[in-house]
């Protein structure tokens, strides 16, 4: 097997957050994001940045992980800024032919900025100190309710975590397919857009064909193992709120609260 | 190039996976070894030796962590050219080769390889029937569809797909895994009536010795990343112990030769081969008869 390659970014750790029970730090997450839209002056976004610090700080994630998610940012942040700034409104500070900066640009644009952050940073330590297959639990029982109006639930959850499970192994599966092609003097790496788009076929057609046979056999697996959908079925782990989880769900709904209340009041 | 160049040579080649990561892990640690025009070498190992790393760096897949790769006394990596042209002259079947087949038909798909190199028309055909020929594929199923053909078959057309490239170093890895014992005697003899007849090198990967010891004239063991043992079968072979504690069995011919010496039956070298191991079990009962 090989090991380098992980799906979703977990990090396996030991730590009161990576504890935390994965529907709560799901539910959450969203009300961070919710509050991070919230956010309006500098007392709030310091309050979500700390709160943030926090968790990063009890995840024993290292901070430059959580900024190595940042990385692919950039750009967005580069074209938020730059579109804020010269989307000049109010008192014009600077000008030179059609471009403007005006103050409350500029504070726009980096409002926009650290919202971003914020939110991506604040995603990213759920996916670092939560495994996919928590995460898709999670997401099931957050899901639930939708069970009243027939939505198969259980059956999404499972294509969900089949899909996790098999990406490693496609991934390799498609190393090994381009290595052997390759071996065979197939040429991925020059030509022009045709030339290339038609080499893919050597390596797109045994990754079908593997898929297929894959899920054929994961099905008949399934199956032999007396699976007949989701209902009624139950978990090797089941997801267990603990005192400590429930204190922290609702210490954080309040801080969140406040943190509402506050940007909505404008202090 | 002088008469003593060797085909290929390895120097002090070291393959570290996922370096700089947590997942680091040494595949090869400083191997060095050297192929022969003409040789038919086995390179066994247990699971995880680092077999396939070995192997894939001959023809350029894998770029070495340190040391190099010499093809004719040249670096494979010096270009991008020369790594193609590496690529051309030492032919990898990989593990599972089947998996690779994609074409419409078989014929299609053995052309693949020559057809990258260059090839076309008549000449082309030719090396498609060579090719089939050489795994004793026949013409009739050149033109279904590769993925009707039987395990077996599926096999036995990846490795024309190789073979149809005429490479002058041909690594075969695994060759024989999954098949039953008719489907890996049928590559075993295949590979050694190839060999026979252009006079290519060959190196072929197993973590079986009864396959290595049967058709290999030197054998190359692998433990833990390392390239521990290189010499003839018989030089191999009387490293028993050491051996067994890397996980490898000795063919069963030669472990029942060797408990044969072990209740007082002498021999003078270590037994490997069928046919060497018949011919002394004949002059055996030839003695035991004329002493009665
Ligand atoms: N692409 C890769 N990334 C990371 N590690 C790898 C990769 N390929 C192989 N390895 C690791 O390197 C080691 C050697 O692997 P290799 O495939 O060379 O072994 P092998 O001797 O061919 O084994 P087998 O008999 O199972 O084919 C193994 O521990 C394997 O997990
Ligand atoms: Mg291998």
């Amino acid at each position: 097997m090989n090991t380098s390659i992980t799906i979703g970014q977990y990090i396996p750790l030991s730590s009161p957050i990576h504890r935390l029970d994965a529907r709560i730090k799901l539910g959450l997450t969203l009300l961070y994001i919710v509050t991070v839209f919230f956010a309006q002056n500098v007392l709030t976004y310091a309050m979500v940045f700390c709160y943030l610090a926090l968790a990063v700080i009890l995840s024993r994630i290292r901070v430059s992980m959580i900024l190595k998610s940042l990385k692919p940012l950039t750009l967005v942040l580069i074209f938020t800024i730059l579109i804020n700034v010269f989307y000049a409104r109010g008192e014009v500070i600077w000008q030179w032919w059609i471009f403007k900066i005006a103050w409350e640009g500029i504070f726009i644009a980096l409002k926009m900025s650290i919202r971003i952050i914020l939110l991506v940073a604040g995603s990213s330590l759920l996916t670092y100190t939560t495994s996919p297959i928590m995460l898709t639990d999670a997401i099931e029982a957050l899901l639930s309710p939708l069970k009243l109006f027939r939505v198969p639930v259980g059956e999404l959850a499972m294509m969900m975590s089949i899909a996790l499970r098999f990406i490693p192994t496609l991934t390799e599966e498609t190393a090994k397919i381009m290595n052997a092609q390759k071996a065979r003097g197939a040429d991925f790496e020059t030509g022009g857009l045709i030339k290339r788009a038609k080499a893919l076929i050597p390596i797109l057609v045994p990754l079908f064909v593997s898929a297929f046979r894959r899920a054929d056999e994961l099905a008949m697996a399934m199956e032999s193992r007396a699976y007949t959908g989701g209902d009624g079925r139950t978990r090797l782990k089941p997801l267990k709120a603990r005192p400590s989880d429930v204190l922290a769900l609702i210490g954080s709904i309040l801080y969140f609260a406040a943190c509402a209340v506050l940007g909505i009041l404008g202090f | 190039m002088t008469e003593s160049t060797p085909l290929l040579e390895v120097r002090n080649l070291t393959h570290i996976y996922g370096e700089g990561t947590p997942f680091r892990h040494v595949a090869l640690e400083d191997c060095s070894l050297k192929i022969g025009r003409g040789e038919l070498i086995g390179l066994i190992g247990h699971t995880g030796s680092g077999k396939s790393t070995l192997t894939q760096h001959f023809n350029g897949l894998l770029k070495p962590t340190s040391g190099e790769v010499l093809l004719k006394g040249e670096n494979i990596f010096r270009s991008k050219k020369a790594t193609l042209e590496a690529r051309s002259c030492v032919g990898l079947v990989m593990q599972y080769p089947e998996y690779q087949l994609f074409e419409e038909t078989v014929r299609k798909d053995i052309a693949f390889g020559p057809s990258n190199q260059g090839l076309k028309g008549k000449e082309l055909d030719e090396r498609v029937a060579m090719a089939a020929d050489a795994v004793r594929l026949p013409s009739s199923l050149l033109d279904v569809s590769p993925f009707e053909l039987s395990g077996g078959e599926k096999r036995r057309a990846a490795i024309a797909g190789v073979i149809a490239m005429e490479p002058e170093l041909l690594i075969l890895d695994e060759p024989t895994a999954g098949l039953d014992p008719g489907g890996r005697r049928e590559i075993l003899d295949l590979i050694a009536d190839y060999r026979n007849r252009e006079g290519k090198s060959i190196l072929f990967v197993s973590h079986s010795m009864d396959t290595v010891a049967e058709v290999c004239s030197r054998i190359l063991v692998m433990n833990k990343s390392k390239l521990v043992m290189d010499g003839l079968p018989e030089e191999v072979f009387i490293h028993a112990e050491e051996l067994r504690d890397m996980g490898l069995a000795l063919p069963e011919i030669t472990e029942i030769f060797s408990y044969l010496a072990s209740r007082g039956v002498a021999f003078e070298k270590p037994v490997y081969t069928r046919d060497y191991a018949v011919r002394k079990l004949l002059a055996l009962f030839r003695k035991e008869e004329r002493s009665l």
